[in-house]
């Protein structure tokens, strides 16, 4: 047989890959790690689909099935794999340097920390939906840690203590680090400026310590006292945690279309429509309804009497998002005359979602935790009584210009259709009037009612502050929800993901059982398969 | 032999040594076969048989070597016959017949058709003709004009209902699509058991292709033409495959296609078949009830109706004829029945085929060309195909001979039906669109496109008219070039000795186009062009020594072989980005951002070494053995550092005893005929190309620009998400098979059974585990599967006489499936397929497909179902096994009638047992749009009454089955345990309106699966054909030789369906062995046309 042996003479040539390269630049995968902060997948299913409604941003997807409020496009199943992409190029940066590049383990020390902050981030939002993750175990197999294979889940709670701490140790190392290898072509938030991703770090965790408000209000308050004080705070919205992506970005695998996505809620035009917020053109596109476009589309002898356009419909009209009143919604009925689309309902401006869109050439973008949000944040710590160098009054309207400041230049950058940015005389005139000046009276529905207005494309983080303080309502007032009616039946907001029992000889079996026996434990989770079940931080 | 020396020069040394010999060998003088020495008297006479005279009949005379062939008219001529020899008239196919000369000077012989072909010569392993009762093992050879006679597009689909042990399911995704076979059961966890086709010895993949809802193009088979197909076997135990090596251990099937014949000057034989296909049935659908969740309109407050409504569910009020509103549209609200079947059209398929044949002494050739055309049932949808064939044989000298083909295919498929889930046009009609959409409104004049006509028509409140708009208006087509081509040289070192070398190509280059005008309502969105073009290449090269020899009563032929097989891939792939600039303009310089590109070439390469030997020894024509070995050496098992388990050997052992021939004294005379049989042998198999190297390393993925300073960064990814496993095995596939073949009565009735039982043992496959660990996989060498099971085929002549004849034939097959193991640790594998929250399982001490959900009822110890108060069914949540997709056995029945020249067949194809999760039946029920979904809905379905909050009485009310969960109060009594009729009747709830028990039993969000699940067993006739045979008399004088005419239908319905609602019990959602899932698929559709042949 030993003659035989020439029978597998060129076989590793022949089983070689040619697509597979052995050596890298660990900074290609932080590109990975951004990338999945938020894809397509997941702003189609969670957005899109899901939390663009029901936080009565918009109306109502169109073309999707929408008789069921609750479970919308596979919601969060993106999520979560983003979540776990990330962590599993996150770990793998400190791993390939150690392993291909021992020598430079310590010039490494910045990119290291920054995936870790990303990951954080993420972690957050996955955590928020699905509870308990897999984190300090995680990602172990991939280096090499093959007993690994099952790991275990942490408790939110869990979680968040060692989040809070990573985060913290992040700062520390990116603000005393040195002799680092440069990144910046692969960081889109700060172009390899380490000083603001250490402001960053800290942003993340006031955004921690507001989740923890309510379990651990202590704890919540001394992390938010640590980080107002640290001098290493967001000042302006050059700051904003907001990762910046190509023209392409979007339209990778992306299946979805922006025009198909959504249109202006009756809520949010009613609010946009009555503090005359200027940010409204910068969200929505301005309709068609010209008088001389209803009326000759009313005249037409095509239109039938269902399709006559109520003539106090203006330019800027929201939809009504309760299913049970689209039928007979003048607002959201489809009309065209000739080829102009004559639905009252305001398109949103597409491009802030898709630089792409029709044609365009702006790039993507996505925040995180942007100088406004973090003002809020900080102005609701300052009311719970950490003291800081700002009043809360100081931080709120501080954030209420940071956000117009901000989603003026945001629009600049996306470039929406017929921009006009925003004046400082205008941001002077908004702040002015009654419901949004400062009113100590109602100082907290005031910094919810901006935070909701802010978070228009973060979502998440509106459905988080919601679950956490019932903010908007049918009975706030600076914005006010509609009831959601399908079918006669008043729907609720979802709070978390459905869950089931993974099957029998699933992989990680055990492992996700006790997960799930052990978050049922808490008082408030609810059944298991009950989207109204609440996570650990989401306290009654 | 130096290690240097490299595998394909040990076959060019293997013919190097022997070739001197060749040349010696060529100077021993050939003996003459035919021998015409003494001059006596002149015989002239014809052969015929009930058509006409026979052509090419080899007559002789009894006892000599002298002896001639029929000529055209079927005549012959001998000299130096002498009265009382006898001739011996013989031709394949037919019964010798031996008639003593008495002196005539002319003959008139009537020879026979021997249907029961006892002595019938198979094609088997490497194109081996064998005669069939020397085989150790099972296997079915269906000639090729048995496959003519149906002409179905799809020549695969022809062996359905007429193999023991082989189970077909059509592809519904139109012509081109790709069926799913599975023989003798499935003895793979990964998704793919198909057999393997080797035509003329080149092994063609069968790839599972249907994989869900997208668009079946099917595989490389849909380019076999069926008109050059001589014969196809099935070779079904891995006895019978082993010698094909690591592929065909899910079977192999064999196609041998038609040769010129040496000696028999130049014919054309000319076909054309010409069928329908035409839908006869749907699902059954509601035609009572429109959009809306409930039975009576809302009021508005001067009482009248508020006839406005969204389209949704089917649950609102009785059809009544009147105007009503969708979503603003005003339409009329009535049902429209048909508008289901308004997406379908005629089905067309047209081919036809012109062979040239011939043959001097030494060569001969035939050249074929066929012409397919198809259209398919839903629009665009077509399937065309060009084939040329040319096989030619020479003999160069008396010992060495060559014989060589190569054909040429293209085709091209359009637009294939979206076949499961949305797109599928059965599967949108029970889920989403109402029963009052008017299809043909949409339709005509393009009503689909939307006003300004820049993409679908956002009018449509029922939203269809974007799937009309994607099969009318965007073009997908994938173009396939394959060629094939052999040359074998067969050299005669010595009388006993001869030396084969064999060489064979096959490349299949396809190309994708889609034109994709728009997807989006306005503004062209979605609008994209792509050019996605793979290619295939492989090649074989055999060189085989072959010896025979003779003790007496003991013959024996052996060979040795070395055989190098080898493939790579490429591929192409670009695409417009982010829309074209103009609409309609499919170029690619028309993109709105920079075209993308992916080119690779030379990938996926593997290759395997072999070295292979059997011998087939014969004692006295009554005791047979076969014996083979093989050893594979497979590139796929490498380690990047040279290490790996590449080589692996296997061998299979078959005997048979003809135990009537052996014992005829012992044996009464009502036994015609007896073989007992045998057979073990293990099929060793490797994996796929490149599994075992690149884990742990990286791949480029793309690049990006960065947006505030300029640039443009590549980025890489994982190239694999998996745990390599540094020892893997080859699989091995262990299996014994044990028959008894026999017939009675002149052969008028026989029985052939098969027992069978099968290991697959060290499977390669994926194990998933958890993706938080990193990888999302871990290579293993996975336990053992087991099939068990036995084919029965029983066959009768009833009828016999000169001119009738009436043939019966019934096979019957079991197979038994049991895991016995899997994976150190792992008692469960999931199978792929399925979906809707339902999965199918290997379990270990279950069987391969158990069918499970966590979304089944709960129920109580005693088994009732359990409710929540508001009526609704709590989930199990935990995982409850609800069926299983393995069928207890499959039948089928073939009869013949003839009748002089004129033939009628046909064929019934059955299955019983096991099970379908139907999506479409599901999602249809909890739609309203199913016709089961009617019940409780109005009095006459035994809906109760129920009160509205306006007061007003409806009868849409149903008391759900089940007892509360304990614990459950209603309006303060504890009704635990307790029935919902039973809280009915003490007035503490009310009945559910039907939308909400719809809802609560069969939604996506919070129904029962196991709802889903229903017995599929059904009787299918799926073909009945009548050909005729135009006698010769007529036909010769028009020159011609032979002609035909045939009619077939196939598929012509389902004498039995277990499903509900008349859903297609066939219609999987894809073509992995382990489906079980309807979602759609197939539409009830038969063919009917009629064929003609006429040669000359």
């Amino acid at each position: 047989m030993a003659a035989l042996s020439s029978c597998d003479a060129d076989f590793t040539k022949i089983n070689k890959n040619p697509d597979t390269v052995y050596e890298v630049d660990p900074e290609v995968f932080l590109y990975q790690i951004e990338n999945v902060m938020c894809n397509a997948g997941e702003t189609w299913s969670d957005s899109y689909a899901c939390r663009l409604r029901w936080m009565q941003y918009c109306a109502g997807i169109w073309g999707y099935s929408t008789t069921n409020f609750t479970e919308c496009a596979g919601f969060s199943g993106s999520l979560y794999s983003n979540y776990v992409n990330a962590g599993k190029y996150a770990r793998h940066i400190p791993y390939y340097v150690k392993t291909n590049m021992p020598e430079q383990e310590a010039a490494y020390s910045d990119l290291t920390e920054v995936a870790r902050i990303l990951l954080i981030t993420k972690g957050i939002q996955a955590s928020d939906v699905y509870g308990s993750l897999v984190y300090t175990d995680g990602w172990g197999t991939r280096n090499g840690n093959v007993e690994i294979l099952e790991p275990t889940f942490q408790t939110q709670e869990e979680l968040f203590t060692t989040w809070n701490q990573e985060l913290k140790e992040a700062a520390n190392k990116l603000s005393t680090s040195s002799n680092q290898v440069t990144f910046k072509n692969y960081d889109l938030a700060y172009s390899g400026d380490m000083s603001k991703w250490v402001k960053a770090a800290n942003a993340v965790r006031l955004r921690i310590a507001l989740r923890l408000l309510k379990q651990k209000p202590e704890e919540a308050k001394a992390i938010a006292q640590e980080v107002l004080s640290s001098g290493n705070i967001f000042s302006s919205i050059d700051d904003s945690f907001i990762l910046y992506f190509d023209n392409y970005w979007t339209t990778q695998g992306d299946w979805h279309s922006v025009i198909d996505m959504d249109r202006a809620s009756a809520a949010f035009m009613a609010y946009l429509l009555k503090y005359n917020d200027p940010r409204k053109r910068l969200f929505f596109q301005i309709n068609n309804l010209t008088p001389e476009n209803v009326a000759e589309f009313n005249a037409k002898e095509t239109t039938t009497p269902a399709q006559v356009i109520p003539t106090h419909l203006g330019r800027w009209t929201g939809g009504s998002v309760s299913y049970d009143k689209w039928a007979t919604d003048s607002c959201r009925t489809s009309r065209y005359l000739d080829d102009i689309d004559m639905r009252p309902m305001n398109r949103p401006q597409t491009r802030l979602w898709k630089g792409a869109q029709d044609n365009g050439s702006a790039g993507g973008w996505i925040p995180l935790v942007t100088y406004a949000d973090f003002c809020f944040m900080a102005s609701e710590f300052t009311l719970e009584g950490v003291a800081n160098s700002k009043t809360a009054q100081q931080w709120y309207e501080e954030g209420v210009k940071a956000s117009l400041r901000q989603w003026s230049k945001i629009a600049d950058y996306c470039k929406i259709n017929d921009y006009e940015a925003i004046t400082e005389s205008e941001i002077e005139a908004f702040l002015k009037q009654d419901g949004i000046a400062w009113n100590s009276a109602m100082a907290k529905e005031q910094i919810y009612c901006q935070t909701w207005v802010e978070h228009f494309k973060n979502n998440s983080e509106s459905w988080a502050m919601y679950k956490r303080t019932n903010y908007p309502s049918t009975t706030s007032t600076l914005v006010t929800w509609e009831p959601i009616n399908v079918y006669g039946e008043l729907q609720q907001v979802p709070r978390r993901k459905k869950f089931t029992m993974p099957a029998d000889g699933s992989a990680n079996y055990a492992n996700q059982v006790k997960r799930l026996e052990d978050m049922q434990k808490e008082s408030n989770f609810g059944r298991l398969d009950s989207e109204f079940g609440r996570v650990w931080w989401d306290k009654e | 032999m130096s290690k240097k020396l490299t595998f394909p020069s040990l076959i060019l040394l293997a013919g190097a040594l022997v070739s001197p010999l060749g040349v010696y060998a060529d100077v021993v003088p050939d003996k003459q076969s035919v021998n015409i020495s003494q001059q006596s008297g002149q015989v002239t006479g014809v052969v015929e048989d009930s058509m006409g005279p026979v052509i090419g009949a080899s007559v002789i005379i009894k006892g000599t070597t002298s002896g001639i062939m029929t000529d055209l008219d079927g005549k012959f001529t001998l000299n130096d016959v002498k009265k009382g020899q006898t001739l011996q008239v013989s031709f394949v196919g037919y019964k010798t017949k031996e008639v003593i000369y008495n002196g005539q000077a002319t003959l008139k012989i009537f020879i026979e058709e021997d249907s029961q072909a006892l002595e019938e010569v198979v094609v088997t392993a490497l194109g081996m003709s064998r005669d069939k009762k020397s085989l150790g093992y099972a296997m079915t050879e269906l000639k090729g004009d048995e496959i003519a006679k149906v002409n179905s597009p799809n020549p695969i689909n022809g062996l359905q209902g007429k193999v023991a042990g082989v189970q077909i399911n059509m592809g519904n995704s139109g012509p081109q699509s790709s069926q799913r076979i599975i023989i003798r059961g499935n003895t793979s966890l990964g998704g793919n058991n198909q057999p393997i086709f080797v035509i003329d010895g080149i092994i063609i993949d069968n790839e599972v292709t249907k994989t869900g809802a997208g668009q079946d193009w099917g595989n490389d088979l849909k380019n076999l033409n069926a008109d050059d197909f001589e014969s196809m076997s099935v070779l079904k135990g891995a006895a019978a495959t082993a010698l094909y090596g690591s592929r065909a251990s899910n079977g192999v099937i064999l196609i041998t296609t038609k040769k010129g014949r040496k000696g028999e000057g130049i014919g054309v034989s000319v076909s054309h078949t010409q069928q329908w296909e035409n839908i006869y049935a749907t699902p059954d659908l509601q035609n009572e009830f429109g959009s809306g969740s409930s039975p009576a309109w809302a009021l508005n407050s001067d009482g009248s109706e508020n006839r406005y409504t969204s389209a949704g569910r089917s649950f609102g009020p009785r059809f009544d004829g009147k105007p009503f509103y969708v979503d603003g549209q005003e339409m009329i609200y009535s049902a429209k029945d048909n508008n289901l079947k308004n997406l379908y059209q005629t089905g067309h398929y047209m081919n036809t085929n012109v062979a040239l044949q011939g043959g001097s002494e030494k060569s001969a050739f035939r050249f074929s060309y066929s012409n397919l055309q198809s259209e398919g049932l839903t629009f665009n949808n077509e399937f065309k195909r060009n084939s040329f064939s040319l096989n030619a044989s020479h003999d160069i000298s008396s010992r060495l001979k060559a014989e060589g083909g190569f054909s040429y295919i293209e085709s091209t498929a359009q637009n294939p039906t979206r076949q499961g889930g949305s797109g599928s046009p059965i599967y949108d009609f029970m889920y989403s669109i109402a029963r009052e959409y008017d299809t043909d409104y949409w339709l005509n004049n393009k009503n689909y496109i939307s006003p300004a006509g820049d993409g679908y028509n956002s009018l449509d409140p029922y939203g269809y008219s974007k799937t009309i708009y994607d099969y009318l208006e965007n073009i997908y087509t994938q173009d396939e070039m394959s060629v094939r081509a052999f040359l074998n040289l067969d050299l005669k070192i010595l009388d006993w000795l001869s030396l084969k070398v064999k060489g064979d190509i096959y490349k299949l280059y396809t190309t994708n186009e889609s034109k994709v005008m728009a997807t989006g309502a306005s503004k062209y969105d979605g609008a994209a062009y792509k050019i996605h073009e793979n290619k295939k290449d492989q090649y074989k090269i055999t060189g085989m020594l072959t010896a025979n020899h003779s003790f007496d009563d003991f013959n024996i032929s052996g060979s040795v072989a070395v055989e190098q097989w080898d493939t790579k891939r490429g591929y192409h792939k670009t695409n417009s980005e982010n829309g074209l600039r103009v609409p309609g303009l499919f170029d690619m310089t028309n993109s709105v951002n920079k075209a993308t590109t992916e080119v690779r070439y030379n990938t996926d390469r593997k290759r395997i070494n072999s070295i292979y030997a059997f011998a087939n020894m014969d004692y006295k024509g009554v005791y047979f053995l076969d014996i083979t070995g093989r050893n594979d050496w497979s590139s796929a098992l490498i380690y990047e550092n040279g290490t790996g388990h590449t080589s692996y050997f296997y061998p299979s052992v078959g005997a048979s005893w003809l135990f009537a021939e052996g014992l005829r004294d012992a044996i009464p005379e009502f036994i015609s005929f007896g073989k007992l049989r045998a057979s073990y042998a293990i099929v060793g198999n490797d994996c796929a190309p490149y599994l075992t190297t690149g884990t742990g390393y990286y791949a480029f993925d793309n690049t990006f620009d960065n947006q505030l300073n300029g640039g443009t960064y590549p980025y890489y990814k994982f190239d694999k998400d998996e745990l390599p496993n540094l020892n893997l095995k080859p699989e091995k596939q262990h299996s014994i098979e044990i028959g008894l073949d026999m017939r009675f009565f002149k052969n008028r009735l026989g029985f052939d059974f098969a027992w069978y039982k099968t290991n697959t043992k060290n499977q390669i496959l994926a194990l998933p585990i958890a993706s938080e660990s990193g990888v999302s996989k871990r290579w293993i060498n996975a336990g053992d599967i087991q099939n068990k099971g036995i084919e029965l085929l029983i066959t009768g002549t009833p009828i016999e006489t000169k001119d009738w004849r009436w043939d019966l034939s019934f096979n019957l097959t079991r197979n038994r499936n049991k895991i016995v193991s899997l994976f150190e640790g792992v008692e469960k594998y999931q199978l792929v397929g399925g979906g809707t929250d339902t999965q199918a399982w290997a379990t270990v001490g279950g069987a391969y497909g158990d069918i499970y959900t966590s979304y089944a009822y709960t129920r109580n110890e005693n088994g009732e179902k359990l409710l929540n108060a508001d009526g609704s069914y709590p989930r199990s949540n935990k995982s409850e096994k609800i069926g299983s997709l393995q069928p207890k056995f499959l039948w089928g029945a073939t009869t013949s009638v003839s009748w002089k020249g004129i033939t009628l067949n046909a064929v019934i194809d059955a299955r019983f047992g096991g099970d379908v999760f139907s999506a479409s039946y599901y999602y249809g029920m909890n739609s309203g749009n199913v016709k089961s979904s009617l019940t409780g809905r109005d009095t006459q379905y035994g809906g109760l009454p129920r009160t509205l909050s306006d007061g007003r009485v409806v009868n849409d009310g149903i008391i759900p089955e089940g007892v509360f969960i304990p614990g459950t109060e209603i309006k303060g009594v504890d009704v635990s345990g307790k029935s919902y009729q039973y809280a009915y009747d003490q007035g503490l709830v009310d009945p559910l309106s039907a939308y909400k028990y719809y809802d609560n039993v069969y939604s996506w969000s919070g129904g029962i699966r196991e709802e889903g699940i229903h017995k599929c067993s059904w009787v299918a006739l799926r073909e009945v054909s009548v050909h005729w045979q135009l006698p010769k008399k007529w036909v010769n004088k028009a020159y011609i030789q032979n002609a035909s005419i045939g009619l077939m239908a196939r598929n012509l319905g389902f004498l039995y369906n277990s499903l509900p609602d008349n859903i297609h019990p066939e219609g999987l959602n894809t073509s992995y062995s382990s489906e079980y899932m309807e979602s759609g698929g197939a539409v009830f559709s038969r063919n009917i046309g009629f064929s003609v042949n006429v040669s000359f």
